[in-house]
């Protein structure tokens, strides 16, 4: 079974080839707003080192977000495409997911920069020592005040929890200002590696998980929670 | 790029063989896939509108369309194809806008003919929308006769083209600010008239007097160029003035009127065009070329040179994706593709 | 008391010197939002400050389309909210991915936008004093528009 996984939705460009198991390659490139040029022909180069044809993929993995919409989209729909063209099933994967089962630690905080102090974030545990399900989702992905991240996590202060992501210092400061016990992750799992998708992605279609193409859509985040109103400072004369 | 380099150089057709190109487009507020054979002949073109959903805020949000257009994009492609009877590997060639339009939503149909391109290993094709506008007239009357001048107005462009044959223009004037769609679009908005603006002001302008206000035609001397905002702010000063001084305005003369003076704008540089190069035929272009009192003075105009106006049927002229693949058969003639790392341009120009 | 910053302009190009100044002083990225009648200066205030940007194009109200971008140095996301009914329009018009872009955005009737503004902005309030003649208030929210005001008071 040949997997392709396709992340555009952070600044990372992702592109990995996973076969039953194997890693077979990947890119992860740091690129500013540029996947649009930069996907497909990166699609092709992969394809053209490994000796593969777009014919020969079994399945395809892609990032739904969070992330910038436009980018989402590029990546999305790519993989409906592909989908489409060759008949095999698809998978979305929430961004954030990637990064947390890219890293290590019972309880992980994976983090995106939301900007204007503000991240998105989700919450995993870890699953059982012995099983080979996903790791467990406790919250999910949502926009919040860094401020308010304590708050949050309240019921998870004395687990000791692994930070990954963007902002992950400044989280890190104001949890432990709370008095929670933190640890950071490696810098390579600080970004939803395209391996890690095409190792997900395989997994869920291989269990039969897949998503419908023609429904298949970016995480349009919903409304940020907790955030002040400000109407009544600012919203009369 | 150089051909000799292309990996599906083998497989390119001549002029001879038979061609068939899916092309989409996404540019604006509608997603539309058609499957074009050898240029003109339309075997299937799928248009899917979002005019209803941005009709509330008069105008196309960008975020909302984006969003539509990749909810619609893989059921316009199915339809297209089952339309056309083809399946994926028939294609010759995959086409898609390039720009103008706006970014977001370009990039849906873009993404996706690279896509295909790299799937079945065929030349992937980047037109310009403006272009395609033009080249509805092809489909819609393939007995044109060259060379022609053409006049290409809608709420982005306002051009007037000489083309010698298909294969090429020469712009001979464009807008130095406002577009006419735009003006139309913006005093139909200024009236509370609603969006679309050109309709909106035909149809007010219908039971109008239109020489009951004079308003200004920008004159810019010797050149095609037009100008329209000149005229919005008169027509806006006029509406405040008679406002202050307590008059009741009648919508239906000043609609009347403002048109008239945008179809007298356009018409006087098409005619000096007309005087000047010996062309064959006149053709109209983009979502303006609908509006039927420029249709009817062009051609009561055009009668004392024995000149045909011509313009796209109704279907045609909104937004489509045939028009896209009839501009993308000659760019195939002509080996033009796009390599994978194209990207939209906002404001592509002609 | 919150600090603010206050100043009386007695024409339309005194309003626009203070877009200038505005878009000199500020950080990137940087949401402000500006809010008064009808032609009191909104529009004016945003191109002025985009030309700072480095941006010389066409700025108009984006009533009609309700948001317009423009490219200069800086990246420049120009909104207008006045054709809104529901704060959840808002989400359904990207509002939550022009947050989250390294850009100046600026608001014009920015009152739905409330309830989903991160503690992170700058509110400039326009007042109509006579024909030309307008009251302009910058408050916020924040440590960049305390900056902010702490620089326009030092300034002028």
């Amino acid at each position: 079974m040949l997997t392709l996984a396709i992340d555009s939705s952070t600044d990372n460009l992702g592109l990995a080839l996973m076969e039953s198991g194997q890693l077979r390659g990947e890119f992860n490139l740091s690129l500013k707003r540029q996947h649009s040029e930069k996907l497909l022909p990166l699609m092709e180069e992969i394809f053209e080192l490994l000796e593969i044809e777009a014919k020969d993929l079994d399945g395809a993995a892609v990032a739904t977000g969070p992330g910038s919409f436009t980018g989402l989209r590029i990546g999305i729909t790519t993989a409906k495409m592909l989908g489409r063209i060759f008949a095999i099933p698809v998978k979305g994967i929430p961004t954030l997911e990637i990064m947390a089962a890219g890293a290590a630690g019972a309880y992980r905080l994976a983090l995106l920069d939301a900007r204007r102090e503000r991240v998105y974030y989700a919450f995993y545990q870890q699953p059982e020592a012995d099983s080979d399900d996903f790791i467990k989702e406790i919250y999910p992905p949502a926009a919040v005040r860094i401020a308010e991240l304590p708050e949050v996590l309240n019921d998870y202060s004395q687990k000791q929890i692994t930070i990954i992501g963007e902002k992950k210092l400044e989280v890190g400061k104001v949890l432990k200002a709370s008095n929670f016990s933190i640890k950071y992750g490696e810098p390579e799992s600080d970004l939803p590696r395209a391996a890690v998708l095409a190792r997900l992605g395989e997994n869920y279609l291989k269990r039969g998980q897949k998503d419908d193409i023609y429904q298949l859509k970016p995480a349009y985040l919903k409304k940020p929670q907790a955030e002040i109103n400000w109407q009544q400072k600012y919203g009369s004369n | 790029m150089g051909v000799e380099k292309l990996k599906y150089k083998d497989k390119l057709k001549n002029k001879n063989e038979d061609i068939y190109i899916l092309a989409l487009e996404s540019s604006c507020d509608e997603t539309a896939a058609a499957v074009n054979k050898n240029g003109l002949e339309v075997m299937a073109n799928v248009v899917s509108s979002q005019v209803e959903i941005h009709k509330k805020f008069g105008g196309v949000v960008p975020e909302i369309a984006s969003r539509k257009h990749l909810e619609l994009l893989l059921p316009v492609i199915d339809q297209a194809l089952a339309e056309a009877g083809i399946k994926f590997e028939d294609l010759d060639a995959v086409a898609a806008t390039s720009g103008p339009g706006l970014v977001g939503g370009l990039l849906v149909t873009l993404t996706a003919a690279k896509t295909i391109s790299l799937a079945l290993n065929i030349p992937l094709i980047g037109v310009n929308h403006i272009a395609g506008h033009i080249y509805a007239n092809f489909i819609a009357n393939p007995e044109i006769k060259k060379p022609l001048l053409c006049l290409t107005i809608s709420g982005g462009h306002t051009d007037l083209l000489y083309f010698e044959d298909l294969r090429g223009y020469q712009i001979l004037g464009r807008t130095i600010d406002d577009a006419a769609g735009e003006a139309f679009d913006k005093i139909s908005r200024f009236l509370g008239l609603g969006y679309p603006g050109g309709p909106a002001i035909e149809k007010a302008a219908q039971t109008g007097n239109e020489e009951a206000i004079d308003f200004p035609r920008a004159d810019l001397g010797k050149s095609y160029n037009f100008s329209f905002s000149g005229l919005k702010t008169s027509v806006m000063n006029y509406v405040n003035n008679e406002k202050q001084r307590g008059n009741e305005i009648n919508t239906s003369d000043l609609a009347a009127s403002f048109q008239k003076a945008v179809v007298d704008s356009l018409a006087s540089n098409l005619l000096q065009a007309v005087e000047e190069y010996k062309v064959e035929s006149v053709v109209l272009s983009g979502g303006v070329a609908a509006n039927q009192r420029l249709r009817s003075y062009l051609e009561e105009k055009l009668e004392k040179y024995n000149l045909k106006l011509y313009y796209p049927p109704l279907e045609l002229c909104t937004d489509n994706a045939a028009m896209i693949g009839a501009v993308a058969y000659y760019q195939y003639l002509e080996r033009d593709f796009a390599p994978l790392s194209i990207s939209a341009d906002p404001s592509l120009k002609l | 008391m919150d600090k603010s910053y206050s100043i009386i302009t007695d024409s339309s190009a005194e309003t626009e010197e203070f877009g200038r100044k505005l878009a000199q002083l500020i950080e990137i990225p940087s949401l402000i939002l500006l809010k008064g009648d009808l032609g009191t200066g909104k529009t004016l205030i945003t191109k002025a400050a985009a030309s700072v940007f480095g941006y010389q194009g066409e700025v108009t109200s984006p009533t009609f389309n309700l948001v317009q971008e423009y490219s200069g140095e800086k990246e420049i996301i120009h909104m207008d909210l006045y054709r809104l009914d529901r704060t959840e329009e808002l989400l359904e018009i990207g509002f939550e991915d022009y947050l989250n872009r390294e850009a100046v955005i600026f608001i014009e009737w920015p009152e739905l936008a409330l309830p989903l503004l991160p503690a992170d902005f700058i509110f400039i309030n326009l007042e109509k004093i006579s024909a030309e003649k307008r009251k302009i208030t910058v408050r916020g929210e924040g440590e960049k528009s305390r900056l902010l005001i702490e620089r326009l008071n030092k300034e002028c």
